[in-house]
């Protein structure tokens, strides 16, 4: 086998992946009902950003793929980061009249 | 050729990538995907920056629901991953079952989203209203054309597998509808909870 290539694997336990994921929702629904400002956001988008972890790494077996696979999904992100620091101008200096 | 560990039932390993091309094409299509979605996200988010009245908007949508449907997308991603390791292992009835429950998945979730946009509209938050609104129509139907999508695409595969046909197709067509759960993942909070 090839570096990188497909890692041959033990099954991950998908039950308790989808127990965890059911918690975590449960727990963000929760903070959303706080009215602290500020570090609910800061913890639901944390929790949302797990939950997408869990999904990718163990429902998508992108854990168990080559790590081109992975690159290929940074590229895309890479490529909206420039769009956003490329729009950020914008939005901070109001148009002037 | 690259050992894997489904080996039999996604079809050719080649050398070059280590990886079934058909598999190989989803991680491509998922990555023009993430511009599309991430595309909206990233401006939704920039406006919210420039706009933070928009969290007042933001408190007009229905939480329960959005949140009714993000369990109902995560429990249809346990089924197809369920199925693609029924697929796996030669299970096919049980795989094709398994994805008829994701199929049902996909209608409960088309139905709260009509529930909500009835609500809404009903309640005088349609497109034209502001630009949140304008985000949250698009965000949210681009993402429900998707689940539509997702399974039909579902449906065709679980109705060949079950004769045993293309088993491999199961992980393919999985992979895009746990994608499709990811998106709404990050809809939820900031369409809901953001508020």
């Amino acid at each position: 086998m090839h570096k990188g290539d497909y890692v041959p694997h033990k099954q991950p336990n998908y039950h308790l992946i989808f127990a965890l994921l059911m918690v975590i929702l449960a727990v963000s629904i929760f903070i959303g009902t706080l009215t602290v400002p500020l570090v609910p956001v800061i913890l639901i988008f944390s929790f949302a950003i797990a939950k997408a972890y869990l999904v990718l790494a163990y429902f998508m077996h992108l854990r168990y793929q080559p790590l081109y696979c992975t690159l290929i999904l940074a590229v895309a992100l890479l490529a909206l980061y420039c769009m956003f620091l490329g729009v950020i101008p914008d939005m901070i200096f109001p148009p002037v009249d | 050729m690259a050992e894997s560990a489904h080996a039999g039932t996604e079809g050719p390993v080649y050398e070059s990538s280590g990886n079934p091309t058909g598999r190989l094409a989803m991680w491509w299509f998922l990555a023009s995907e993430i511009v599309i979605f991430g595309g909206l996200v990233f401006t939704y988010l920039l406006f919210l920056w420039r706009y933070p009245e928009w969290t007042e908007e933001a408190a007009h949508t229905l939480a329960n629901a959005g949140a009714l449907n993000t369990a109902v997308l995560l429990t249809s991603s346990y089924f197809v991953v369920l199925a693609h390791d029924a697929a796996h292992n030669g299970r096919f009835q049980k795989a094709a079952a398994l994805l008829a429950m994701t199929v049902a998945g996909g209608f409960v979730f088309l139905g709260v989203k009509a529930f909500e946009y009835s609500h809404e509209i009903h309640a005088g938050f349609v497109p034209s209203r502001s630009v949140f609104w304008s985000f949250y129509y698009t965000m949210t139907g681009l993402h429900a054309l998707h689940v539509i999508g997702g399974m039909v695409a579902m449906t065709i595969v679980a109705l060949a597998v079950r004769k045993g046909q293309n088993p491999q197709r199961v992980e393919y067509v999985g992979i895009y509808w746990h994608f499709v759960d990811v998106v709404w993942i990050f809809l939820f909070p900031l369409l809901y909870l953001a508020s």
